[in-house]
């Protein structure tokens, strides 16, 4: 009896439903035309919903009127004009980020409109592979192109891993803020942390070291992942182009260490392209580095012919007495070097001196005695 | 003055003397060709500031491939230094025909002498005009200096090079701050020596107007009586009075011979121009 009242019921408003409101099928009428359009500001749009591609979106089985509200109660035609679509009847948690974030982007400018996929989807727009394409409709092809040089967007695209870094990996889902926004997860202050959602084991090492010390302190003052890794082109750390690098990046703030790396050895050689030498983390270390004074530094003279001998093998104490980062243009701190340096000059100079004037010289008259000869003169 | 660039005009045979064996010239030609590599493969690292050091590393297969090629043709300075102090031996204990000391100071030893400081006032005077042009005998005094900075050079490049080529081993008999000096000593010697050769040398041996453009006889050996005469009187003249000039006398160049010395001459003096040009084009950027 119960089950009869209830078909009964079920019927009855669908018949009355159909009879007095559009439905889907009323809409797919006049929207399964392609070529239905119409002009927005002088532009044409189109008008046209491909009722298969909607029916297979995870939003197949709703109505249009569910979120086309002013659809709702009409019996036939409606106005040219339909209101904006609220995502946020539903997705209100989304939408509160977004807002809260100030990301200019709507909803439809990522997800799309009538084909919305779950984003397990390998069609979705917001699948981990297609991402990266789907920011670059707004945001600069020269960011996308930087991300798929980098290290993360090689092991996406090339290596097809989606576990890889993506956009919102790093700059969150809905919660989008620019970095200069403290609360975004790119602000300096997060961006140790950001990266630590998957390089954690890196972010707990550099915690410990003189860097992580000072970032813990004061973070403006402290290098975080991306002052050495840089933002979008992440590069594979043993990579060439990386390792040649290396210098300019630790001298961003060590300049003096890199000009005088550079005057030397190892640094002249990483300058003409040779990544066998010795660059700064070779000696100092990377994410572990500690200040020269710390008994457990790798350049605490405690420690020197361990750190030499990772190259130089069978190095001894005498051999750590090596300055990497001499200069023997400062006499104040590398006096013997100094004088070194300018006894060869003068030596040069004299050289030079004596022999450049005894060559003028000597052209001179050479040249006075072959005119001479050859007009004949005395032989 | 003897101008003896005209003797072919006179229709008269000229005599030839031959001036360097084969084994001076073999010596010479090792020097040539491992001093023009060591410059080549050494100056990227001494201005690697400067771009064009960049593109001359990769020219020469990356900067690691000429460092390996620099060791090559070190080798082969280590090669004739013991070649010519074998030889510099082999004269001493057995082809020297006169006393030791008469030998050390006399005319067919390196070492400078009294002669020698002579003939720089007289030759400076004679640029100048204020008297005759001193006479020369087998090697002059600038030919001296030539060799003896060779030697010196070769020294100071050649055991500083050695120490930073096997760091580890020598840091078993020095501390580690002496390849700081060795880089220092390494370099500027280089410089002192490129910049030396390639403009004093050249000038000196072929570049002035008496011998320009090229002096083959580090090739041929061979210099004719004419140039020996002039160039050299006091040699000619005590071979002459010792009856010994018919024992130097030889047959003259070949044209071929002649052919091949041109070009290996301007071969190796083009590069060391080319090179000289790097140098000073590097050393004024590095000022600034």
């Amino acid at each position: 009896m119960m089950r009869k009242v209830i078909f009964i019921t079920i019927v009855l408003l669908a018949v009355a439903s159909s009879a007095l409101a559009m439905s889907t099928s009323d809409c797919f009428d006049c929207h399964s035309d392609d070529t239905l359009t119409k002009d927005v500001r002088d532009r044409e749009i189109s008008l046209f919903v491909d009722e298969e591609i909607y029916s297979r979106s995870i939003h197949g089985d709703l109505d249009c009127s569910d979120c086309h509200e002013d659809l709702a109660g009409l019996e036939d035609e409606h106005e040219e004009e339909l209101n904006p679509v609220y995502c946020s009847n539903c997705h209100d948690d989304a939408a509160e980020e977004m807002e809260a974030a100030e990301h200019p982007a709507t909803c439809s400018d990522c997800h799309g409109k009538h084909d919305i996929l779950p984003r397990s989807d390998s069609r979705s727009s917001v699948y981990d592979l297609n991402v990266p394409k789907t920011c670059s409709g707004c945001h600069s092809p020269d960011i996308r192109d930087q991300y798929e040089s980098g290290m993360h967007g090689k092991v996406l695209i090339r290596s097809g891993m989606i576990f890889s870094a993506v956009c919102n990996d790093c700059h969150g889902d809905h919660d989008i803020r620019g970095a200069d926004d403290p609360a975004s997860l790119v602000a300096r202050a997060n961006i140790n942390s950001t990266c630590a959602t998957c390089h954690r084991g890196v972010v707990d090492i550099y915690k410990e070291s003189i860097h992580g010390e000072i970032f813990a302190d004061s973070p403006e003052d402290a290098p975080v992942c991306t002052s050495c890794h840089s933002a979008h082109e992440t590069e594979r750390a043993m990579d060439d182009k990386f390792l040649i690098t290396v210098v300019k990046r630790c001298s961003s703030c060590h300049e003096e260490m890199g000009y005088t790396f550079s005057k030397n050895y190892h640094g002249q050689v990483t300058g003409l392209g040779y990544t066998r030498a010795a660059q700064c983390s070779d000696c100092h270390g990377a994410h572990d580095i500690l200040s020269i004074n710390d008994p457990a530094s790798m350049v605490h003279p405690d420690n020197l012919v361990a750190t030499c001998g990772k190259c130089h093998s069978g190095a001894n104490k005498n051999f750590t007495l090596y300055m990497p980062h001499a200069d023997y243009h400062d006499a104040q701190n590398y006096p013997m070097l100094y004088y070194v340096y300018l006894s060869m000059v003068i030596l040069l100079t004299g050289t030079f001196a004596f022999f450049g004037i005894h060559t003028l010289l000597w052209f001179i008259r050479a040249y006075l005695e072959s005119l001479r000869n050859r007009s004949g003169g005395t032989h | 003055m003897t101008d003896y660039s005209h003797t072919e005009d006179t229709g008269r045979v000229e005599r030839w003397y031959l001036r360097f064996n084969a084994y001076h010239r073999f010596l010479h030609a090792l020097v040539i060709v491992s001093f023009l590599g060591l410059v080549l493969t050494g100056m990227p690292l001494k201005y690697s500031q400067v771009p064009w050091a960049q593109t001359l590393a990769g020219y020469l297969g990356g900067i690691g491939t000429a460092g390996y090629i620099h060791r090559v043709f070190g080798a082969i300075t280590w090669l004739y230094l013991i070649l010519h102090l074998s030889f510099a031996a082999y004269y001493v204990v057995r082809l020297r025909d006169e006393p030791l000391w008469k030998w050390f100071l006399g005319p067919n030893s390196m070492v400078p002498w009294t002669k020698d400081l002579k003939d720089v006032i007289g030759h400076v005077l004679w640029f100048l005009g204020m008297g005759e042009r001193p006479k020369f005998d087998r090697f002059t005094y600038w030919e001296k200096f030539d060799y003896f900075a060779v030697f010196w050079g070769v020294g100071i490049i050649g055991f500083s090079g050695l120490t930073l080529w096997f760091p580890v081993f020598f840091a078993r008999f020095m501390p580690g701050w002496t390849f700081n000096v060795a880089i220092i000593l390494h370099s500027d010697e280089a410089l002192l020596a490129a910049g030396f050769i390639f403009t004093i040398h050249f000038f000196n041996t072929h570049l002035r107007p008496e011998k320009f453009p090229l002096d083959h006889v580090i090739f041929t050996g061979k210099i004719s009586e004419e140039e020996f005469k002039h160039e050299r009187p006091l040699e000619y003249e005590r071979m002459r009075d010792q009856g010994k000039l018919d024992s130097l006398e030889s047959t003259p160049p070949t044209p071929t011979s002649l052919a091949w010395a041109r070009v290996l001459g301007f071969i190796a003096y083009g590069a060391g121009l080319v090179m000289i040009l790097f140098i000073v084009y590097s050393a004024l950027k590095e000022l600034h």
